[in-house]
């Protein structure tokens, strides 16, 4: 082990390129070069094949003159705010069961935080899907049930319902990976902190506010990276809710790229609109840290 | 442990995680060659010398080992009978030739066309793939399949016939349609679960104590629409859902129930007597529409008022909240009684069967066709017998490059459709055979429009609406049906993307990649034939080919305006 060590930098840099070789190799070729693929694609008209003709910036101009696309974009900023507004319920969880101080409730609490991560997303949505049904949904059975038949609603297959109720898919919107995250921030904090608040009588409100949430904006950062890029690019529910509709109530930017490309053969098209939305998702995020770094220094 | 070793074991971990790397890539049978280079296949596909057309027969098949992968969207967990029916002819064949084997690759309908996209794309395509009656072309004139051109026009040894195509129903001439389909001329695919001489229907199935409870004379089904109207209005006046409806392909079908009954032969007022007499008003059929749709000829008729009008009245029919009900949803009404009609193809006739069991009584009755009482530009008939087949397996392009693979794909294919092994099949699947002479199994032989009542041909209809861009139309059919956009506005728009990509499609074929080429490859082919003396049968099929070939470039040139 000693003579590990004093062998010369070059060797020890050598040693660590080939430790990290593997890893840089694959995230070559799975990330970089479908992503360089992608992005050399969206300046051709292309049906997937062949016939690739270079159409320069044509591509971007038919995507900025889509008013698909801008109804897209609108729907899409619509599940982003919600998207960023429904964190705040994981960390209030998360606080509060960091407050259970009694160590087998705190476990019980974790156990069934944890219990959602082990089942499939493509249930949850199915079963959403079936809940949502008008005719023999769980929401309108309850309803009628409750006598309160006047008010059933055609959930999914309303045109003015259908992004509230794909948000509210999320309830009660406490996210299981970002509530281990912050329950691993707060964990991590000394003691003493909460002594000393305990000391200067912080009150439960002034404690989340002053100590609590400060202290984990650098998880809460991390989430909010996730978040934001899963709301520009992400289509999964939409794909098999709605598929978009009714007519193009649902659509977002990330399920046209993909009706472009799979149901269009347009796919220097679906190229394009993939970069544009990478794009997008990259300043979102730059402008949102820059926002909490500037907060964090304040 | 000093450096130096350390560095030769991680080489050795490095090295040998990237031979993993490889070793993990998807398997390709053994005889599988790789991908041709696209411009490659578009020559190599439209012809194929006769000279090396296989003829092979049970006991000529080449002695190696052969595992031959199919692709279908009919699975062994499949609630219909196809796959056993598949199953059961590849069986058959391992029996006679024991050095193949068959290995079948199960795909729902839903994201099929995606996973064979990619399957292309990587080179890793199954040798036969079942494919819809709107794929092939599509890939045939992308030169990923295999032009089973010459193989049709040679002896079959499990047929009687002198060749191949004749053994099919109808012959030779319901091939017309197909070869009008692609760029190359050529043939694609091997029909199977149709045939071109039965007006085959996707009916109606509807629950006669439903109609029963709506004051319905449950023997009695609708002859026409407006019969069907009274139907729909007396289920709906009874709290009955009339129609179980889904956001993805009943949109599709129901347009279809309601525009094709509307212009019939509509797009011949714009050609010459030439490209729409005898076979060619078939075979020239789609490139018609689409040079009629690129020069804005079909964004307007007299007729499209009436249509979309017709249509939008029937979705009132449809369940409360249908734009948000999936595929899978919709026949849930149906079987737990809430909906008294649902619409299915034959082919899923035994999973209904099964599933309805003694639940309730239940009937099937045909679309009813849309007459001069409901419109006066109603066609009033019901779809002729196509006289064209419609679709089957295909096959890889790929097996080209080992012709021992070529010979046994080809065999297996005429294996296939021999007389014996379509009458097992058709018997184990409830299914239709394109072969003639196998009988028609009685379970389904209510799915046949009789043939006096099936007229209409070469319908138009609503091909201005579904020939545009698939991403967007059936978002806009719904904003149409729900009363988001208007009559008008939903007109311009469709035809607006249908125009787009019609105009998109007719100046590839008279592009550098078009037509000009696929005569000038077709006639080297011949010239190779005339040279290697192939049958006279084979060489006029040729010149067949390649006059009609020179008809469609003629016809775009003269109708196409930019």
């Amino acid at each position: 082990m000693l003579r590990i060590i004093k062998t010369n930098k070059g060797q020890m840099a050598l040693m660590g390129l080939l430790f990290v070789a593997p890893a840089i190799l694959m995230n070559l070729i799975f990330d970089w070069y479908p992503m360089s693929e992608g992005l050399y694609r969206s300046f051709f008209k292309w049906d997937g094949y062949k016939s690739a003709v270079f159409v320069g910036f044509r591509n971007f101009i038919d995507i900025f003159n889509d008013d698909i696309f801008w109804t897209s974009m609108a729907n899409m900023l619509f599940f982003l705010v919600m998207a960023v507004i429904l964190m705040l319920p994981t960390v209030i969880a998360s606080v509060a069961l960091f407050r259970v101080r009694n160590q087998k409730t705190q476990y019980a609490y974790r156990v069934l935080f944890c219990i959602p991560m082990v089942v499939p997303w493509m249930i949850i949505l199915l079963m959403w899907q079936f809940m949502y049904n008008p005719q023999y949904g769980f929401f309108n059975r309850t309803l009628e049930a409750l006598n309160l038949a006047q008010l059933k609603q055609t959930w999914l297959g309303d045109a003015d319902l259908v992004k509230w109720c794909l948000v509210f898919m999320g309830f009660p919107f406490v996210a299981t990976n970002a509530a281990l995250i912050y329950l691993g921030g707060l964990k991590s904090v000394s003691d003493s902190v909460w002594e000393a608040g305990a000391l200067d009588g912080v009150g439960p409100v002034s404690k989340f506010f002053y100590l609590e949430l400060p202290l984990i904006v650098g998880q809460f950062k991390l989430n909010l990276i996730g978040t934001i890029s899963a709301a520009i690019t992400g289509y999964g529910a939409q794909l098999i809710l709605t598929k978009g509709g009714p007519g193009f109530s649902s659509m977002v930017p990330g399920l046209y790229m993909y009706f472009s490309a799979f149901k269009s053969q347009k796919y220097g098209y679906a190229s394009a609109l993939g970069l544009v939305l990478f794009i997008l998702s990259l300043v979102v995020t730059l402008m949102a840290m820059k926002f909490l770094k500037n907060e964090d220094q304040q | 442990m000093p450096t130096k070793r350390i560095t030769t074991f991680l080489f050795v971990v490095v090295t040998i995680l990237t031979m993993l790397l490889a070793a993990c890539a998807p398997a390709a049978p053994t005889q599988a060659p790789t991908q041709p280079a696209a411009e490659e296949q578009a020559t190599a596909a439209p012809t194929e010398p006769v000279a090396e057309a296989p003829t092979a027969t049970a006991t000529e098949a080449p002695a190696r080992e052969f595992t031959i992968r199919i692709m279908s969207w009919h699975g062994a967990d499949s609630a219909t009978g196809y796959y056993k029916g598949y199953r059961q002819i590849a069986d058959d064949y391992t029996a006679l030739h024991p050095n193949v084997k068959f290995e079948f690759i199960y795909q729902p309908l839903d994201g099929y066309k995606e996973l064979l996209d990619t399957q292309f794309v990587s080179g890793s395509a199954p040798e036969l793939i079942h494919m819809q009656p709107w794929m092939y072309g599509e890939y045939a004139n992308k030169g990923l399949l295999y032009n089973l051109n010459n193989a049709f026009n040679s002896k079959s040894p499990y047929a009687p016939t002198e060749r191949w195509i004749d053994s099919f129903a109808g012959g030779e001439a319901t091939f017309a349609g197909v070869r009008s389909s692609n760029k190359y001329g050529g043939i694609f695919f091997v029909p199977n679960d149709s045939n071109p001489l039965l007006s085959i229907g996707v009916p109606f199935f509807y629950n006669k104590d439903l109609f029963a409870k709506a004051g319905l004379d449950p023997a009695k089904t609708p002859q026409n629409w407006e019969e069907f109207k009274t139907v729909l209005k007396a289920l709906k006046d009874n709290g009955t859902i009339p129609i179980a409806a889904d956001n993805g392909r009943w949109i599709g079908w129901s347009l279809g129930q309601v525009g094709y009954q509307f212009g019939e032969k509509y797009v011949d007022q714009f050609y010459d007597s030439k490209f729409t007499s005898g076979n060619r008003g078939t075979e020239f059929y789609w490139d018609k529409v689409y040079v009629a749709l690129a020069n804005g000829q079909l964004k307007d008729t007299e007729f499209y008022n009436d249509m979309l009008t017709i249509w939008k009245d029937y979705a009132q029919y449809w369940q409360d909240g249908w734009t948000g009900t999936a595929e899978a949803d919709a026949p849930n009404l149906f079987l737990t009684g809430q909906a008294a009609i649902l619409q299915v193809g034959f082919w899923d006739y035994q999973y209904y069967v099964d599933l309805i069991g003694d639940k309730f009584q239940w009937g099937i009755f045909p679309v009813p066709v849309i007459d001069k009482n409901t419109s006066p530009y109603a066609i009033g008939k019901y779809n002729a017998p196509s006289n064209s087949q419609d679709y089957g397996f295909t096959v890889n392009a790929t097996v080209e490059q080992d012709k021992e693979l070529e010979a046994v794909v080809v065999d297996f294919l005429q294996f296939f459709t021999s007389k014996d092994e379509q009458t097992k099949y058709v018997e184990i699947a409830k299914s239709f055979s394109p072969i003639e002479g196998v009988p028609v199994p009685p379970e389904i032989a209510g799915f046949v429009t009789p043939t006096e009542k099936s007229t209409a041909s070469e319908v138009v209809g609503s091909s201005f609406i579904e020939w545009g861009d698939g991403a967007i139309w059936p978002g806009l059919s719904q904003d149409f049906l729900t009363g988001k956009i208007d009559l008008q506005t939903f007109k311009s728009k469709v035809a607006e993307l249908s125009q787009k990509a019609s105009k998109d499609y007719v100046e590839s074929m008279l592009g550098p990649d078009g037509y000009a080429v696929q005569i000038a490859d077709a006639e080297a082919k011949l010239a190779e034939l005339k040279a290697s003396n192939a049958a006279e049968v084979v060489i006029k099929s040729q010149e067949q080919t390649i006059e009609n070939l020179k008809l469609r470039l003629e016809m775009m040139q003269t109708y196409y305006k930019p």
